[in-house]
């Protein structure tokens, strides 16, 4: 899991743990990317907000390494940034978790969603999964 | 493991437990990779270890 926030990863870390997942809690793109290559792990949570390299960023260098492009990767954002929830609904399959994160699987690479802030604004993106 | 390799790897739990191990060795280096691995500056830890 990817976020410049320690007290971020530390909850992320905590509620994985307790269910049973091997957490490697990372501040920072760069670390992420050295930690992936060091030990590929099974699925990234990724914050999209981050500082130096953002999350889209370290995603594009996830998929241009062949031995971690099919690691799936799940971003992450604080709930109230409104952009970040645009570009997560937009791209289909969104969802809202209950909790303060919102999570969206990318599925098809780190392209950058093409439905626009206006667009969202008039209710043209896809519907958060129930 | 060695510490550099759990923290190159971020593996949290695993640099935690070495450091804690170092403390009964060490216990003001460990002291203070211990604070660096708890806020996640793994950066730090690998400064400290030099190269």
């Amino acid at each position: 899991m990817v976020d410049d926030t320690p007290a971020n990863l530390q909850m992320l870390a905590d509620i994985l743990k307790k269910r049973g997942y091997r957490a490697r809690p990372v501040p920072s793109g760069r670390l992420a990317l050295q930690a992936a290559k060091a030990d590929p792990p099974d699925l990234i949570l990724l914050d999209i907000n981050m500082p130096v390299m953002d999350g889209y960023e370290v995603c594009t260098e996830l998929k241009k390494d062949p031995n971690l492009a099919a690691i799936p990767v799940i971003f992450i954002s604080a709930y109230g940034e409104t952009a970040d929830k645009i570009h997560a609904f937009s791209a289909g399959g969104s969802t809202t978790s209950p909790s303060r994160f919102m999570w969206r699987k990318s599925r098809h690479g780190c392209r950058p969603p093409t439905t626009s802030p206006t667009a969202a604004r008039d209710g043209k993106l896809a519907r958060p999964a129930a | 493991m060695i510490l550099r390799s759990a923290t190159v790897a971020a593996e949290y739990d695993k640099a935690l437990e070495l450091v804690g191990d170092l403390a009964a060795t060490a216990p003001a280096a460990a002291e203070e990779l211990l604070r660096l691995v708890r806020t996640f500056d793994y950066q730090g830890v690998m400064d400290r270890l030099g190269s």
